[in-house]
């Protein structure tokens, strides 16, 4: 009888671990993993440096070989470690210790706002073009300003005094600003912009000169292509690649690309597995990729070590994304167990 | 001390759950007119003949997946409508049926083709370039909203692959795995090659899903409804990555386009949206 009980208990025990498991792994993909990116006022733009320049110099490709920019992800063991490799996951990962973004004007609300953050762009434009350096694009997001740039005599120019002269005209669009603020804290509260959310509206809003001056930002992203190259050369590199894809001339080997790297160049991701497979290192699959390019516009190469952890993320199995169904399943089992036992002799010896 | 366990084990239980039970919408119960965001499954049958016992349908696979967004073509001056869902939800040789939420059809000699649930799977269009299905059917059974898990969305516009902006453009997608989640975008390439097959016009950000929230719509928010983005395809999950197959791409490769909410006058059955007020009050 004791084994009986002991028996039963630990079926009890597993069973509410199971549930409990269960229901953390639902709760994480349907509460925490939204929650976590919900915006702490005090807690933006909270870093030492008021002007990051991200340029060719401070990232660390593993190999520079024709004009290639080459980026081994397969030596990369962990999330982080693969978060920091590339150009592009760098900025990314920027961003997210900035927890801030760019806002496009699309995002917002106000006509007004919008026709003052076009004027405040074509400011920023003028500043730079001043300076004699040609700018791609120019983002902007609440109390940060992210500027492209194409390559030029850029060192000697800019220091952290660029950035006062940028503050000077953002500072002057506070409509603006709000609209930045309610667009930002809306987008991260979905939608709800309630009671709370005004708060730290005001917050913002009520911030000093000199407070708004310590949070705000500057990033410059400098392109490795000078305007010229970048509009003589990125279309005709895209156009060429793209067309060797349809024609089913592109190499096994070359897993995907045709993106425009965060430093302008064109992005090509190769498998590791594959070369091997077919006895190429980098160097040499990429002068064969040169050959079939027929021109040296820069390549941003990535490479991967197999491409299995790559998923589609359809589920074949029914039900098994749904574990609330198990754990109401278990509740019922512990339910119907817990009457029998109770009404059961064992129990009452 | 066992039964105290057991007496401990329901409070427990309801504690965990009811961050769960509190959800608004579910994007697993039946939903008309369809609209994208919700639970659809798709069914590959077979017809199978014996000579002493008959013919019957026998289903050889099953898999959920998420309604992406509801579209339209325009063939000879008339405009066709539909709605999109993940292509690798269904078989890209054999034929697939679509129900949605689940397949509620009879268990026995069953015809796969009955059931109120069943939505479509003969007049589709499918690109694998696209990673999509459209399914054609009529304009009544199709809505310009997206479920969101505070309520229903008016699709307003969509944005193509070149406005997309890496660093800039900040995601959300709708699955029935994980509900809504955020991210930003990572990069773009024009064309990627998952599982052996080539897609076009992907785009990559950093939310999280998983296993079911294939197809689901991605989409920004702006005002009181969603600019749509894209449509979910899968993710680089070691790594934390997720990928997503642009409208652009439906477009090029199907001859389709979203179905805007700014050509309809009213919004769709069901429970109401939430009051705009409410998230834009100011």
């Amino acid at each position: 009888m004791l084994i009986n009980r002991s028996i039963l208990c630990m079926v009890f025990v597993l069973l509410t671990i199971t549930s409990i498991v269960n229901a953390i792994v639902q709760y994480q993909y349907t509460v925490a993993i939204n929650n976590t990116t919900l915006f702490d006022t005090f807690n933006y733009n909270n870093v030492d440096w008021r002007l990051f320049i991200l340029s060719y110099n401070n990232t660390s490709p593993d190999d520079v070989y024709m004009n290639c920019y080459i980026y081994k992800l397969y030596n990369a063991k962990t999330r982080e470690e693969y978060w920091n490799k590339d150009p592009d996951l760098l900025y990314a990962r920027l961003l997210s210790k900035l927890n801030n973004f760019g806002i496009q004007p699309v995002l917002i609300h106000e006509p007004e706002s919008r026709i003052q953050y076009t004027s405040l762009v074509n400011e920023i434009k003028v500043l730079f073009e001043d300076l004699g350096i040609d700018i791609q694009q120019v983002n902007i997001g609440l109390d940060l300003v992210i500027v492209h740039v194409f390559r030029s005599q850029f060192d000697s120019q800019i220091n952290e005094d660029i950035v006062d002269r940028i503050f000077d005209h953002y500072i002057k669009y506070n409509e603006l600003r709000r609209e930045l603020a309610y667009t930002r804290l809306r987008y991260l509260y979905k939608n709800t912009c309630d009671d709370t959310c005004k708060e730290k509206v005001n917050i913002i809003m009520n911030m000093s000169i000199n407070d708004i001056k310590e949070r705000f930002k500057v990033i410059i992203i400098e392109k490795i292509v000078t305007k010229e190259e970048y509009t003589m050369y990125f279309n005709e590199t895209l156009n060429r690649l793209i067309s060797l894809v349809r024609e089913g001339k592109m190499p096994e080997w070359v897993i995907g690309g045709g993106g425009e790297s965060v430093l302008g160049a064109v992005e090509i991701d190769l498998r590791y597995d594959k070369l091997e497979e077919y006895g190429l290192d980098e160097r040499k699959a990429i002068t064969y990729l040169r050959q079939l390019i027929g021109n040296d516009y820069p390549l941003q190469i990535r490479i991967f070590s197999n491409v299995s952890s790559m998923e589609l993320w359809t589920n074949r199995k029914s039900s098994e994304t749904y574990p609330i169904w198990q754990l109401y399943i278990a509740f019922i089992v512990i339910a119907v167990l817990a009457i029998f036992l109770k009404r059961s002799r064992l129990f009452r010896k | 001390m066992c039964i105290r366990i057991i007496a401990i084990i329901p409070i427990i239980l309801l504690v965990l759950l009811s961050p769960l039970l509190i959800a608004d919408y579910d994007p697993t119960d039946r939903y008309r007119p369809l609209r994208g965001g919700i639970l659809v499954e798709t069914g590959y049958w077979e017809y199978y003949c014996e000579p002493m016992i008959g013919c019957w349908w026998e289903i050889n696979g099953l898999s959920d997946s998420t309604l992406g967004y509801t579209a339209y073509k325009n063939i000879g001056g008339e405009d066709i409508y539909g709605f999109v869902i993940a292509g690798h939800a269904v078989d890209y040789e054999s034929g697939w049926y679509i129900y949605q939420p689940n397949y509620d059809g009879p268990t026995v000699n069953y015809v796969p083709v009955t059931g109120e649930n069943y939505i479509g799977g003969i007049d589709y269009d499918i690109s694998q370039e696209a990673d999509a299905v459209f399914e054609d059917t009529s304009s009544e059974n199709v809505t310009p909203y997206i479920l969101r898990p505070v309520g229903f969305a008016p699709v307003n516009d969509y944005m193509e692959y070149s406005e997309v902006i890496p660093g800039v453009t900040y995601v959300y997608k709708m699955g029935v795995a994980t509900s809504e989640t955020c991210g930003i975008v990572t990069r773009k390439e024009l064309w990627y090659n998952v599982s052996g097959h080539t897609y076009e016009y992907v785009i990559f950000a950093n939310y999280t899903g998983y296993f079911g929230d294939s197809g689901g719509p991605v989409y920004i928010i702006v005002g009181s409804g969603v600019t749509l983005v894209g449509h979910v395809l899968g993710g680089y999950t070691v790594y934390g990555e997720a990928y997503f197959i642009s409208v652009t791409s439906d477009e090029s490769h199907l001859g389709i386009y979203p179905y805007c909410s700014s050509s309809i006058p009213s919004p769709p059955e069901g429970p109401t949206p939430e009051d705009n007020s409410k998230y834009f009050g100011r």
